[in-house]
């Protein structure tokens, strides 16, 4: 028997945001890869009447030198100093799942390409029904992070055809640091049907980063709202999604004075967290594209970053 | 017939009984001695060794306890590089019926070899309390120094694979295979059952780590499938 029920949502909402910003937008380059780079890929398909844990963990800190540039063994590596013009990314992802004494459906792939873009592509389906036991519940965490810090180039090199166009040539790149993070959470949810997507782009085109996640309930089981006389089925528990920036920028390319001064045109922070307890349905989407024009002019290649 | 032939016929008879008897008695007690050694004996695996290649099979089917392990490893050292391959399972059930299928082939043996295992357990507790309990793993290690010629600086790659289970019924599959130098590294596990399963892998190659660990308890049907390539 189909019934609306009144539904009393609790939301808890905080959301701060600052932005100290004196100049120009910060942004940072793409990172050229090395010669040799990894690929990862993994596929999980679970369906359990009982207790599931996953845990998923990936670091890759990389380097890129212009061949012109004289280094020692002092800042030759990807974690030491700085050498002229160089250029440093870190893509960090992490994914963590507890379901307990529930019905559960996982399906989650994982790709990490160290040469092509999307560098990094994650995607989660979750199902999970509590059953009667009093500690029946799941929960998820998900964090993406992308990090990029340059010493500055005076003669940057671009990719592909966008890198030709004569407005952009010959503009150099000055010092930047890049740091952004995403993520989302689960907790205490006893009925659910959620999907999550992460992206981290650093090697071409614009360096992206990119999370979404779609949360609600189970279609015919629970509580649901009538919207446009479609039934829209809710999830229970309390769920969560974030995202952090924080940029710097230089001035003006700095070229051959490494350790020297560095004067800092532009700061710039963004922090937002959403917090949602009760029964919902939720959907949240966030991206954060870097744009320097005199690197490569952004595409916007691939529009959606994650097929599936 | 005269007396004394029906006497030497039902002699001839009796002896005859007593050799069929002795005959039964010699089966069965051979039989008493061979069965229980058959249930209890465990089947060795069939290797083959060679400068070329390294080939073993365990291939068992078991009504009753078991308790076995096999442990494997191969490296080799030459030409700026160093190889190092590892393979082992083990498998105890204290009762009900047990079938495990263990392949492994590394060729050649010598620089740039492939590794390839194959484990296939299967267990049917016919109706006791029973548990099988087991596991899996093969790990492969590669430390080469530079080559200008083909752009590959010096590195290590490390990759390690595996499952742990306690099945009170059902099959676990895993597979793993590497290529040369270290191209490639595949894992695929897969079960259907009943208890508890474990499966997961990790990769490190210096500046790039990854690490994967999944855990089912309940009634479940699991498959799992990571690769590597670099």
């Amino acid at each position: 028997m189909n019934t609306t029920y009144r539904v009393r949502l609790i939301i808890a909402v905080a959301v701060a945001l600052t932005v100290a910003l004196a100049g120009i937008a910060s942004a940072s380059p793409p990172v050229p890869p090395p010669n040799q780079t990894a690929l990862i890929e993994s596929t999980t398909s679970i369906t359990a009447i009982g207790t599931v844990t996953s845990s998923q963990t990936f670091d890759w800190i990389y380097s890129y030198i212009p061949e012109d540039t004289n280094y020692g063994s002092e800042n030759g590596s990807e974690i030491d100093d700085l050498a002229d013009e160089e250029r440093v990314a870190q893509i960090q992802y992490d994914r963590h799942l507890a379901a307990t004494k529930g019905m559960v459906e996982l399906e989650n792939t994982f790709t990490a390409d160290g040469s092509n873009i999307p560098n990094l592509a994650a995607t989660q389906k979750l199902g999970f029904i509590a059953t009667n036991s009093t500690i029946s519940s799941v929960g998820a965490v998900e964090n993406g992070f992308m990090g990029i810090v340059t010493e500055g180039d005076d003669e940057p090199v671009g990719s592909g055809v966008a890198a030709l166009c004569v407005w952009v040539q010959g503009l150099g790149i000055p010092p930047t640091n890049e740091l952004v993070a995403v993520g989302s959470e689960m907790k205490g949810v006893t009925l659910v049907s959620a999907e999550t997507r992460t992206s981290v782009s650093t090697t071409e085109d614009a360096p992206r980063i990119h999370h979404d996640i779609t949360a609600g309930g189970v279609e015919g089981v629970g509580t649901y709202l009538t919207e446009e006389g479609a039934p829209v089925w809710l999830g229970a528990g309390t769920v969560s999604a974030g995202m952090k920036v924080s940029t710097m920028e230089g001035r003006n390319v700095s070229s051959g004075t490494v350790g020297g001064y560095y004067p800092r045109a532009s700061t710039l922070t963004y922090d937002e967290m959403v917090t949602v307890s009760g029964l919902w349905n939720v959907k949240k989407d966030m991206t954060y594209t870097a744009q320097i024009p005199a690197a490569v002019l952004p595409t916007g290649y691939p529009l959606f970053s994650i097929a599936g | 017939m005269r007396e004394s032939d029906r006497e030497e016929m039902k002699k001839m008879r009796e002896e005859q009984m007593m050799k069929i008897a002795c005959c039964f008695a010699f089966a069965v007690s051979i039989l008493l001695i061979l069965i229980p050694q058959a249930v209890l004996a465990e089947a060795q695996p069939w290797i083959i060794s060679s400068p070329e290649r390294v080939w073993a099979i365990t291939n068992i089917r078991h009504v009753g306890a078991l308790n076995m392990s096999q442990d494997y490893s191969h490296s080799y050292t030459g030409n700026n590089e160093s190889e190092e391959y590892t393979h082992s399972f083990r498998v105890n059930a204290p009762g009900g019926e047990t079938e495990v299928f263990d392949v492994l082939s590394i060729a050649p043996t010598t620089r740039g070899s492939r590794l390839w295992s194959d484990t296939s357990i299967g267990y049917d507790r016919l109706g006791t309390s029973g548990q099988l309990t087991g596991g899996e793993s093969t790990t492969a290690g590669i430390a080469y120094s530079g080559n200008s010629g083909l752009c590959r600086p010096a590195g290590t790659i490390c990759a390690a694979m595996g499952s742990q289970f306690a099945l009170t019924d059902g099959v676990v599959h895993t597979s793993m295979t590497t290529n040369e130098p270290m191209s490639l590294v595949g894992y695929d596990f897969a079960s259907l059952g009943e208890g508890t399963v474990s499966t997961g892998c990790a990769v490190y190659t210096g500046s790039l780590s990854y690490s994967q660990l999944i855990t089912v308890d309940g009634k479940f049907d699991v498959s799992y499938s990571a690769d590597f390539n670099r």
